[in-house]
């Protein structure tokens, strides 16, 4: 069945939602996760040690982790939508790669590696889509350590402090 | 506020420009990859020029730095946030960069993953968008070496040969006649 033009700007309104989460966690632009989730959202986890928590209380459990973190970037792909009036079931494969210091010396860095699985359930709001269920399935984690040039590690940390979207919020909540 | 299908045309045109960018470096296709850009435009990488160059001064860096050693390169682009103003546009796009080097030393290949950040300012042209200034932000970039001997490393090489995609852009082509 072809798409129609609605088909296509839920699919992209969707796609914005997704890639807002990305770029809240691995920019640290929190006003983007405000266009991620409905109020009430909550969201599972396979794979990985940790508890089934509000979408609330995974901000601030990110916030918090992000300050362990030189820098991460979870890219996604392959997503396949699943529409049905105002609801839609879409999942999404993503790939993932963060950076943390160590203890032990400056230039070594622990980079943790893996692949996971995003399985969501999206609800047409007043404000557009949302995610009410998102269940991140992890697939593989590789995590060891590795010495980063200085000045790299230094322009890293510049990309990272520097506030890239033009308008804040750049989606509206 | 809900999309009009125009915005969803005009991000997929956007798309379209970033991926000419894309492929036009990692198959050294230069004419694909100027086309992504305005004539004046400017690339900044943080932490490794200390200036803004023109994408010509741009390519050149890249062919004099890697060319002697490339097998190939791959940029997966993704995550793109759009940000569009009638005939301006601001993008963040995430790519993760595979490239593979050799490593000087017969049977092995240096590897390099790098994860990054491409902030765009584009502009609206008659049939599309263009790059008016990017900026390249590392997030991390990790080596390794690997075992490269035939028959993987003659057939990688032969990949360097073959000329896709197979004509250079023009403004009156569409991608899907190359």
């Amino acid at each position: 069945m072809t798409l129609s033009d609605t088909d296509l700007i839920d699919r992209a309104e969707i796609t914005d939602a997704l890639v807002a989460y990305c770029h809240a966690q691995d920019q640290n632009e929190w006003a983007l996760y405000e266009a991620v989730f409905t109020p009430d959202a909550t969201v599972a986890f396979a794979g990985m040690n940790m508890p089934d928590m509000t979408a609330a209380a995974l901000r601030d459990f990110l916030v918090k982790h992000n300050e362990t973190r030189i820098s991460g970037q979870h890219l996604v792909g392959n997503t396949l939508f699943e529409l049905d009036g105002d609801r839609a079931r879409v999942v999404s494969e993503v790939i993932y790669i963060t950076l943390h210091p160590t203890a032990a010396a400056a230039d070594l860095v622990k980079r943790v590696r893996g692949n996971a699985l995003y399985v969501d359930a999206f609800v047409r709001s007043a404000n557009g889509w949302r995610i009410r269920h998102r269940s991140i399935a992890q697939k593989n984690v590789e995590i060891d350590e590795g010495n980063y040039d200085p000045a790299l590690l230094a322009a890293i940390r510049q990309g990272a402090e520097t506030r890239w979207f033009q308008t804040q919020p750049a989606i509206t909540a | 506020m809900r999309l009009t299908i125009g915005e969803v045309r005009d991000r997929a045109m956007i798309l379209d420009c970033l991926n000419r960018y894309a492929q036009g470096v990692d198959q050294r296709n230069w004419p694909l990859y100027e086309s992504a850009f305005t004539a004046d435009a400017a690339v900044e990488v943080i932490g490794y020029l200390n200036h803004t160059v023109t994408p010509i001064e741009f390519r050149d860096l890249l062919c004099g730095t890697f060319d002697a050693t490339r097998l190939s390169g791959q940029h997966f682009l993704g995550n793109t946030l759009f940000e569009i103003d009638g005939d301006t546009a601001h993008t963040v796009t995430e790519f993760m960069a595979v490239t593979l080097e050799h490593a000087g030393e017969p049977g092995a290949a240096a590897r390099q993953i790098t994860a990054a950040l491409y902030i765009d300012d584009l502009t609206r042209v008659a049939d599309g968008w263009k790059i008016a200034r990017r900026t390249l932000v590392r997030k991390s970039s990790n080596e390794d070496a690997l075992p490269f001997a035939d028959p993987f490393a003659a057939a990688i090489e032969a990949t360097l040969k073959t000329g896709w995609p197979l004509a250079p852009y023009t403004q009156d082509q569409t991608l899907d006649t190359l």
